[in-house]
C-alpha cells in the first residue's frame, strides 16, 4: 500500500527533522560526532574547479557530475570529441586533463592562541585560514592539490543530458564521470581515503550523507531520499533504465529524448530495472557531490538542482545505474571491477 | 466490489458522492425560492481575479459531446479536411455500445465481440467467478467459445435511432402549475412514450429510452437494440488492467492495460452475424492524428449560469470536501496495520481519497482565476444577444436573476443540509447509515405504498455495507455529531433531544459500543423484528435525525427541480439565438467527441502522447520497495518473449470525454480502432465545468498493445485471428 509508505515517511519525518541539515566541519552536530566517521567521509571528498567529486578506490580513482568536466575534457580534446563522450579503455590511455586542479582537505585544526607558521611545515600542502566565532576561533585548513588529474570515463552530452529539459523529476539521465588522481611521479594516487561503491536500491525516507567544499569550507549535510506527491500520483523512489528507453520511443525515437545507437544496440546488456536518478530532499550542496550512506558507500551522484518556485530537491544520478551501464554501455569492465574491488586488479 | 463500484461512479462523473445514494442527499427542493439577504462566502476566492474583459469566449467552451442527430459534418471538414456523411456517422454509431449501467464499449468482429474497459468488467468477471477461482488477480481467457461465461445481469445497447419528441414532453407539462408536479408529468410522459414504442415495437431487442438533454431543454426517443446475452471471453490479471492503482488514477503518464473482451449472443445462444463492428488499425494512430470518441458519458456541467458555478464554487464543493477530509483524517491512521477489517477500512480510505482527488481537481478548475471569467463572458454575450430580440428579452430575460435567487436560497439552506453530508452512504458511520436504513425501511413498510420489490431492495441495499471496528466507528459518528453542532447550533432542540445532556464523545461512545448496528448480521435480524421499535440506542437518534434528513432531502430535490425547469428553458434561449451548434451537457446518452492525438507541458517538461511497456517496467521496478500498486502478475515480472517492449501501450488525445465513456473506441479517420479509452489526466478534471483541450487530454490503451498481449502474453490466438478476420 502505498499510502503505508506516506504514513510511514511523514512519521520519519517528524522523527528526523533535527538530524538533516548543514553543518561545517569544524562544528558538526552532535549526533555526527565521531571523529572517525568525519574524517572519513571529509578525506573521500576532493574539491574539483567549483564542483566536488568522490574518491572511490584505492587506486585514486574519484566519481563526479558530467556537467563538472565536459569544459575541460573539450579543451584538450576539442568540442565535438567531448559532447561524443570518451572512454580510456586502459590505464594507459587515460587523457591528462591539466590544467584541472583536483584538492582533498587533509587536515584541520583549530589553532586558536597559536602561531600558524607553526602548522604550516609541509610544503606540497596548501594552507587556509578561517576565522570562526566572531573571530574569537581560528582554524587552519590544509588542502593536498593533486596538478595530475586524467579522464577516466566521460558519457556523451546526449546521454547525460537526456531530454534536454531542465530541473524536473522524475528524470533519466547518465549524468556522471569518472576521473583518476595522479601522484606527482605519474603513477596512480595511492590512498586509503575513499568511499565503497553501493549497488543497493536506494529507499524512500533512507538518511543519506553529503559533503562538499564550497569556498574553500567543507562542508556535511545530512538529508534524505524523497518520494512525494507530483502530477496527481506520487514520485517513485528512483527512475529506472527501463524509463530511458521508454522515453526514447514515446517520443518517437528523435529530437532530445533520442538515445545514441549503441544505448538501443546493446540494450540487452543494460540490467534495465536499476535504479537511474533519484530525488534527495533540500538544495545540491555541489554538483558532482556524492551522496552516500551511514557506513559511506556511494548512493549517488549529485548533477541538477530542481524546484525552481517550489521545494528544492537535488537530483542524482544512482550508483547501482552508473555499474550497469559502465558495462553494459561502455564494456568498462576495468572501471566496474575496480568499483568492486575498490582498487585495480593486480 | 463497493471501491470499483465507485471507481465506475467517478468515472461516471458522479465524482461528488462516493456511493449513488449521496445523490439524492445532495440535490433536492421545492419551495419558493426565499428572497432574504444572504451573508457573502467567505472564500479567498470569491470574486475572480480575472474578469471576463480578459477572456476570450472560446468556440468549444461547451465541449465537443456531439450527439448523432446533429453531426459536426462542416466542422469535420473545416478541421481535418474529412469529407463525412450519413453513412460515415451511422457506421460510427452502429460500432459503439453502452455497456450495463455505466461504461461505454464496442463490437471489434463481426461475430459480435465486445471490447470495454477492464476496470468496467470487474463486476462481471466477480460475478463469473466460480468456486475456487480468483479471476479478478489472475485474469480469465476462454480458449474456445463454449468455455465463454454468461454474465447474469448484463447487457449492451446499440443506439438503431433517434426522434425528437420534445413537442411531445412540453406539451404535457405546459398545463401543470408547480415546478415539482411539472416535472414529475415530463418524466411520466418521458416514461410513457418510450414504453409505448417498446409495446408497438413487439420485440425483446428493442430497448426505448427518452433521453433528457438540455436539462429538459429537449427530449429525444433513443431506440436500442439490446443484447441480453453477453459472455465474457478475455480479461487480463487485475494488476495490470488497474497498474498503477489508486495513486495513478486520473493521472498521465500511464502504463494500464484496462482491456476485456466480452461476446454478445442471440437470444437462442446463437452467435452473432454482423457487419456494423469496427474494424481494427494494426498501425495505430501517430502524432497529429485526428481521433474520434464514440461513447456515452455521463455528467458535465457547462451550460448552466455563472451564479450556478460561483455556488459550486463558493458552497457545494468545498462542503463536500471538507466532509471527506474529515473522514480521510479519521481513517488515515488506520492505514497499514493490521487491524480487524482492515480491508473494509482501506476500501473506504481509497474510495475517499479518490473522490477527494476528483472532487479537488474541480474545485481547483472553477478556482482557477480564468474558468469562471470565460464562463460569464459567454453569459454575457448570450444576454447581450437576448436583448436585441424584444420577444426573447421578454420570454427568457427574466431567467439569469431567477437562477441566481436560487443559488441565494441554496446557501441559506446549505447550512443545515451540510449536517447531512454523505449521510446515508458508505463514507461514514456504518452505524448511522443502517440506522437512516432502518429508519426508511420500517417507515416505507409501515406507510403501506412500497411493493415488495422496492422494499426489498432498499433491504438489499441496507445490507450492503461492510462493517468497521468499533473504535472508528465511535470517531466517524463523533465527527457527524460535531458537524450537526456546528451547523444546528448547541442549542437546536433536535440535538439536544438527541445527546440528551450527554457529551458529543460519550453518545458516540454509547453508539459504537452498544448498537447491533455495528455489525450487518445483527442488523439483519432487527430489521426484520421491526427495527424503529427495538430499545437499540441507535433508535432514539435515527428518530431524531431521520426528519431532519428527509427535510433537506425535499428541500434540495424542490430547488433541483425548480433548476431544472430554468435550466431547460435558458438551453431554449441558446438555442433561439446560436441555433444547434452548441451540443448538450453529457447525460449518459451516445455522443460523438473529435480530437487528436497529442502530448502536453507537464511537470516542467512534456508527456509523449505515448508511452510503451518499457515504461510498464521502469514503474514497475521504481515503485517496488514502497507499493504494491505498481507491482506486476507473475507471469509479467519479466518481459514476455515476443513482446516488443517499444510496442506504444497509451496514448493521449484531445478529445472530449468523461465518466462514462470509460471503454469508448477511440477511432480513427477510417473509423478503425486505434485505441480504447480509460480515462482522463488531473488536468482534465475541470472539463467537467469549461472544456479545454490546453493540458487536459483523455487517456487510452493502444489498439497495438491490445493485440501484442493477446498474441504474445495470453495465447489469445483464437481472438488475434477473430478480429483479423473481421477486417
Amino acid at each position: 500500500m502505498w499510502l503505508t509508505l506516506c504514513v510511514a515517511l511523514v512519521f520519519s519525518s517528524k522523527v528526523h527533522a533535527q538530524i538533516y541539515g548543514s553543518w561545517t566541519y569544524d562544528a558538526p552536530p552532535d549526533h555526527l560526532a565521531d571523529v572517525t566517521w568525519l574524517e572519513n567521509a571529509r578525506l573521500g571528498t576532493l574539491q574539483l574547479s567549483g564542483c566536488a567529486a568522490a574518491l572511490v578506490s584505492a587506486d585514486g580513482l574519484a566519481v563526479t557530475s558530467a556537467s563538472c568536466l565536459r569544459a575541460s575534457v573539450a579543451r584538450i580534446v576539442g568540442d565535438s570529441a567531448a559532447t561524443a563522450g570518451m572512454y580510456a579503455q586502459s590505464l594507459a590511455g587515460e587523457i591528462a586533463l591539466a590544467p584541472l586542479v583536483a584538492r582533498q582537505i587533509v587536515d584541520m585544526t583549530d589553532i586558536t592562541g597559536q602561531d600558524e607558521a607553526d602548522h604550516m611545515a609541509d610544503y606540497t600542502l596548501e594552507y587556509h585560514l578561517l576565522a570562526r566565532d566572531d573571530s574569537t576561533r581560528f582554524w587552519l585548513y590544509a588542502f593536498r592539490p593533486f596538478r595530475d588529474v586524467r579522464l577516466v570515463l566521460l558519457p556523451s552530452a546526449m546521454a547525460a543530458g537526456f531530454g534536454q529539459d531542465r530541473a524536473v523529476f522524475p528524470r533519466h539521465r547518465v549524468d556522471f564521470a569518472f576521473i583518476r588522481l595522479y601522484a606527482p611521479d605519474g603513477t596512480p594516487y595511492i590512498t586509503e581515503n575513499y568511499y565503497a561503491w553501493s549497488e543497493a536500491r536506494p529507499s524512500a525516507g533512507e538518511t543519506i550523507y553529503a559533503t562538499s567544499i564550497p569556498q574553500y569550507t567543507p562542508m556535511l549535510s545530512a538529508s534524505s531520499v524523497e518520494v512525494y506527491p507530483y502530477n496527481g500520483t506520487i514520485t517513485p523512489p528512483f527512475t529506472t533504465l527501463y524509463g530511458m528507453l521508454d522515453l526514447h520511443f514515446a517520443h518517437g525515437a528523435s529530437g532530445d529524448w533520442a538515445l545514441p545507437a549503441n544505448w538501443l544496440a546493446r540494450q540487452d546488456a543494460l540490467e534495465l530495472g536499476a535504479p537511474l536518478n533519484f530525488a534527495v530532499a533540500g538544495r545540491c550542496t555541489q554538483l558532482g557531490t556524492a551522496f552516500v550512506s551511514q557506513d559511506l558507500e556511494v548512493r549517488g551522484v549529485a548533477f541538477e538542482q530542481t524546484g525552481i518556485g517550489g521545494e528544492s530537491r537535488c537530483i542524482s544520478v544512482a550508483a547501482a545505474g552508473v555499474l550497469t551501464v559502465l558495462r553494459g554501455i561502455y564494456s568498462a569492465d576495468r572501471i566496474a571491477e575496480e568499483l568492486e574491488l575498490q582498487q585495480i586488479e593486480n | 466490489m463497493r471501491q470499483a463500484a465507485l471507481l465506475l461512479l467517478l468515472l461516471a462523473g458522479c465524482a461528488p458522492e462516493p456511493v449513488e445514494t449521496a445523490r439524492i442527499v445532495e440535490r433536492p427542493a421545492a419551495m419558493e425560492a426565499i428572497r432574504q439577504p444572504v451573508a457573502e462566502p467567505t472564500t479567498p476566492d470569491d470574486g475572480p481575479a480575472v474578469d471576463r474583459f480578459d477572456v476570450d469566449v472560446g468556440r468549444f467552451d461547451s465541449g465537443k459531446m456531439w450527439t448523432f442527430d446533429e453531426p459536426p459534418l462542416d466542422w469535420l471538414k473545416e478541421e481535418y479536411g474529412l469529407d463525412t456523411d450519413s453513412a460515415w456517422f451511422a457506421r460510427a454509431r452502429l460500432g459503439a455500445l453502452r455497456f450495463g449501467t455505466s461504461c461505454s464499449a464496442s463490437f471489434v468482429s463481426s461475430s459480435g465481440l465486445i471490447m470495454t474497459n477492464h476496470h468496467c468488467a470487474r463486476d462481471a468477471i466477480s460475478d463469473v467467478t466460480e468456486e475456487g477461482e480468483d479471476l479478478l488477480e489472475n485474469g480469465f481467457y476462454a480458449a474456445a467459445s463454449s468455455q465463454e461465461r454468461r454474465v447474469k445481469d448484463l447487457h449492451v445497447d446499440q443506439l438503431l435511432s433517434i426522434e425528437d419528441v420534445t413537442a411531445s414532453v412540453h406539451g404535457a407539462g405546459r398545463a401543470v402549475r408547480g415546478d415539482n408536479e411539472r416535472v414529475q408529468v415530463r418524466r411520466s410522459k418521458a416514461d410513457e412514450i418510450a414504453r409505448e414504442r417498446m409495446r408497438v415495437a413487439d420485440d425483446s431487442t428493442i430497448h426505448v429510452e427518452v433521453v433528457e438533454l438540455f436539462s429538459g431543454g429537449r427530449y429525444a426517443a433513443y431506440t436500442f437494440r439490446r443484447h441480453h446475452d453477453i459472455r465474457l471471453v478475455m480479461a487480463p490479471e487485475k494488476l495490470m488492467g488497474y497498474f498503477g492503482g489508486d495513486p495513478d488514477n486520473f493521472t498521465y503518464p500511464r502504463y494500464a492495460l484496462d482491456v476485456s473482451f466480452f461476446r454478445a449472443y442471440h437470444a437462442d445462444s446463437s452467435q452473432l452475424a454482423i457487419d456494423t463492428h469496427y474494424r481494427w488499425s494494426a498501425a495505430g494512430a501517430a502524432v497529429g492524428d485526428p481521433v474520434f470518441v464514440v461513447g456515452s458519458p455521463g455528467t458535465t456541467n457547462r451550460l448552466g449560469t455563472v451564479s450556478q458555478l460561483e455556488y459550486e464554487r463558493d458552497f457545494e464543493l468545498p462542503r463536500r470536501v471538507e466532509a471527506l477530509q474529515r473522514r480521510e483524517e479519521v481513517l488515515r491512521p488506520f492505514m497499514g496495520l493490521d487491524a480487524p477489517q482492515t480491508d473494509a477500512l482501506e476500501n473506504m480510505y481509497f474510495s475517499i481519497s479518490n473522490s477527494l482527488k476528483a472532487l479537488t481537481g474541480q474545485l481547483a478548475g472553477l478556482r482557477n482565476d480564468t474558468l469562471i471569467a470565460q464562463r460569464s463572458a459567454a453569459e454575457y454575450n448570450l444576454r447581450g444577444e437576448l436583448f436585441k430580440s424584444d420577444s426573447l428579452s421578454s420570454r427568457y430575460g427574466q431567467l439569469f436573476q431567477d437562477l441566481g435567487e436560487i443559488q441565494l436560497s441554496k446557501r441559506s439552506e446549505i447550512q443545515r443540509s451540510a449536517a447531512f453530508a454523505f449521510l446515508g452512504t458508505d463514507a461514514g458511520s456504518r452505524i448511522l447509515t443502517r440506522a437512516l436504513y432502518g429508519y426508511y425501511y420500517a417507515t416505507m413498510k409501515q406507510r403501506g405504498f412500497a411493493s415488495e420489490e422496492e422494499l426489498e431492495e432498499v433491504r438489499k441495499q441496507a445490507m450492503s455495507f461492510e462493517n468497521l471496528p468499533a473504535d472508528v466507528e465511535q470517531m466517524l459518528i463523533r465527527v457527524r455529531l460535531e458537524e450537526l453542532q456546528q451547523s444546528l447550533g448547541a442549542l437546536d432542540p433536535t440535538l439536544r433531544g438527541l445527546t440528551g445532556g450527554e457529551s458529543l464523545d460519550s453518545v458516540a461512545a454509547r453508539l459504537a459500543t452498544g448498537s447491533a448496528l455495528l455489525d450487518s448480521s445483527r442488523f439483519a435480524v432487527l430489521l426484520e423484528e421491526g427495527y424503529l421499535s427495538s430499545d437499540d440506542p441507535s433508535v432514539p437518534v435515527i428518530n431524531a435525525l431521520a426528519p431532519l434528513f428527509f427535510t433537506a432531502q425535499q428541500q434540495n430535490q424542490s430547488f433541483g427541480n425548480r433548476e431544472e425547469l430554468l435550466e431547460g428553458q435558458l438551453a431554449q434561449a441558446r438555442l433561439a439565438i446560436y441555433g444547434s451548434s452548441i451540443p448538450p451537457d453529457a447525460s449518459f446518452s451516445l455522443r460523438f467527441a473529435d480530437g487528436v492525438v497529442r502530448g502536453y507541458p507537464y511537470n516542467g517538461t512534456w508527456a509523449p502522447a505515448f508511452t510503451t511497456f518499457f515504461g510498464l517496467y521502469d514503474h514497475y521496478h521504481a515503485y517496488r520497495d514502497v507499493s504494491t500498486e505498481w507491482d506486476l502478475p507473475p507471469r509479467w515480472r519479466l518481459p514476455p518473449e515476443g513482446l516488443p517492449l517499444s510496442t506504444p501501450l497509451n496514448l493521449v488525445s484531445t478529445n472530449d470525454i468523461t465518466g462514462g465513456n470509460s471503454g469508448s473506441p477511440l477511432l480513427n479517420e477510417d473509423l478503425e480502432i486505434v485505441g480504447l479509452i480509460f480515462d482522463g489526466n488531473i488536468e482534465s478534471l475541470s472539463n467537467v465545468y469549461l472544456f479545454s483541450d490546453r493540458v487536459a487530454r483523455a487517456v487510452s490503451v493502444d489498439s497495438r498493445a491490445i493485440m501484442a498481449v493477446l498474441r504474445h502474453v495470453y495465447d489469445a490466438d483464437r481472438l488475434v485471428e477473430e478480429i483479423n478476420a473481421s477486417q
